[in-house]
Formats: structure tokens, sequence, C-alpha cells
């Protein structure tokens, strides 16, 4: 499954110049966490990340001496540009999604912007990537299931296949998975799975 | 607010005031893909996993989930 079939394509985008207050705004309004900064007029040149976490750092700690109005003239004042951060990782269109997780999971990161030729063209996240599993799993299942039952029909076709399911990817499955969604095993004449 | 004030407000806190109290929990003998499902629609990152007798047993989050399916992945690929 690739990238460009689950990635978000409706993003909120901020820019360089952006107040920390305005970005903390579109942040809380659509509730998420992370916000690519983009640049540039006509195209969306990706040149950061900015994150809630970027800007409670950046913020007054709740214990500050400061006025509720020096707090506000501060986030007003300062610009995405100064605690975004610039090495962003990103993926293509084109990647499989299984290299998305694998990005989220090893750098630790919560968003991965999609760039296609240096423009912006959407975002996944582990919720997306949960998305991908859980509908190649669902596909492989179904598809495991008609080929079970061909094999039923006309086992000789089928004697030389050593595990008969395959990914509508055309990846096979590894046993330990196969076994967990198919707890009866291959042997079983009748399966509970109704397409 | 000063700082002492912040610290004495937070030493008079104590979990059970912040926590959520209804959880939605699973077992260890639930599919994987069950609670993935869960994950999706309650939109939540971690879920309790619970024995027979409510006590807890672990704890699964989204990230566990993405581990599988990278783990899955690779497996189907030298497999």
């Amino acid at each position: 499954m690739r990238v460009r079939s689950m990635m978000q394509t409706q993003i909120i985008t901020a820019t360089p110049e952006m107040s920390l207050a305005e970005v903390q705004r579109l942040m809380r309004d659509n509730h998420i966490r992370h916000i690519p900064v983009v640049s540039g007029t006509g195209y969306q040149r990706l040149v950061g990340m900015i994150t809630d976490r970027d800007i409670h750092e950046a913020a007054p700690s709740p214990a500050t001496t400061l006025t509720r109005g020096e707090i506000a003239y501060q986030m007003n004042t300062i610009a995405v540009k100064t605690c975004m951060t610039r090495a962003v990782v990103d993926i293509g269109p084109e990647a499989e999604m299984v290299q998305a997780a694998r990005l989220l999971v090893q750098r630790r990161i919560g968003c991965l912007p999609v760039v296609d030729h240096g423009t912006l063209v959407g975002v996944v996240t582990e919720m997306d990537c949960l998305r991908a599993f859980l509908e190649t799993a669902r596909d492989t299942e179904r598809e495991e299931h008609s080929a079970r039952r061909a094999s039923q029909r006309r086992p000789d076709l089928y004697a030389d296949v050593p595990g008969i399911h395959h990914s509508h990817l055309g990846e096979r499955l590894s046993p330990p998975l196969a076994e967990r969604m198919s707890p009866q095993g291959t042997d079983t004449p009748h399966s509970t799975f109704t397409n | 607010m000063a700082e002492h004030e912040l610290t004495y407000l937070l030493e008079k806190l104590h979990v059970r005031d912040m926590m959520t109290p209804e959880v939605v929990t699973v077992c260890g003998t639930t599919p994987l893909m069950e609670a993935g499902q869960i994950f999706l629609q309650k939109k939540f990152g971690c879920l309790p996993v619970v024995h027979d007798n409510n006590t807890l047993a672990g704890i699964i989050t989204v990230t566990d989930l993405s581990r599988a399916s990278i783990a899955q992945h690779e497996a189907g690929r030298t497999g």
C-alpha cells in the first residue's frame, strides 16, 4: 500500500513568519499537534515542522513572573522560524506505508510530511499507518479465504503451494500473523470467515 | 503565579484527580486487529490490557501495533 493512497491531503500549514500565538490557535482549532511550515508562492515548499512541544518549550513557564499581557506579547512576537525543526524527515508519495511506519517509529516522530518534487502534498501519522495495516490485513484475509476455498475445490491444483496466502501486493504473509488471522489453520475444511 | 504557588497547587493534586476513570480495556486474547479498530474509532493512543479478573496485565500502544506491522512486513520479505 502506497503513501499516496493513505496520506491526509487536507493539510493545515504555517509560514515561517507566523507568530507562535497564531500557530497555537491553528493547533487548538483543528485538534492537531504538528504543522508543516511552508514557504514560497504558488507552491508549498517544506521548510520545517512546528509541534505543540516546540511551542510549549518556547512559551514562558506556568510559573513565570510575566503578566498575562507580557506573555501574550511574547507569543505574538516570536516567529515560527525561530523554534521550528528545520532538518525534517519526509517521505515520497510513492513509498510504501510500511516505510512511513518505520520512519515514525524509529525517529520517534508523530507526523511525517509527504513531499513530491520539493512540494508538500500531504502528511501521514501513525494512525494512517494503522489504517493501512488493518486494511491490508483485511484484504489479505479475504483473499486467503477465497484461495482456501479454491484449494478445497481443486486440491490437486494447489498441491505444490506451501502456503496459499498471498496479499494483493504479491507479498507472502509470514506464518505468525497468518496463523493469528486464521486461527483454525489452513487445513481446517470449514472456515468461520465469510465474505 | 509564582513558582512556589504552582508547586503548592500541584502537590495538592493526585493522579485520581486527573485520570480517566471509565476505561476501555482489552485482554491478552483480544485479536490485535480488534485493538487496532479501537485505536482508530476512539482515537486512543494507548489501551490497558487486563486479566479475566480485571487486574492489569500490561498496556498496548499504537506504536506497538506499528512495530508489529513492520515486523510482519519484514518477516514476509525474508520468509
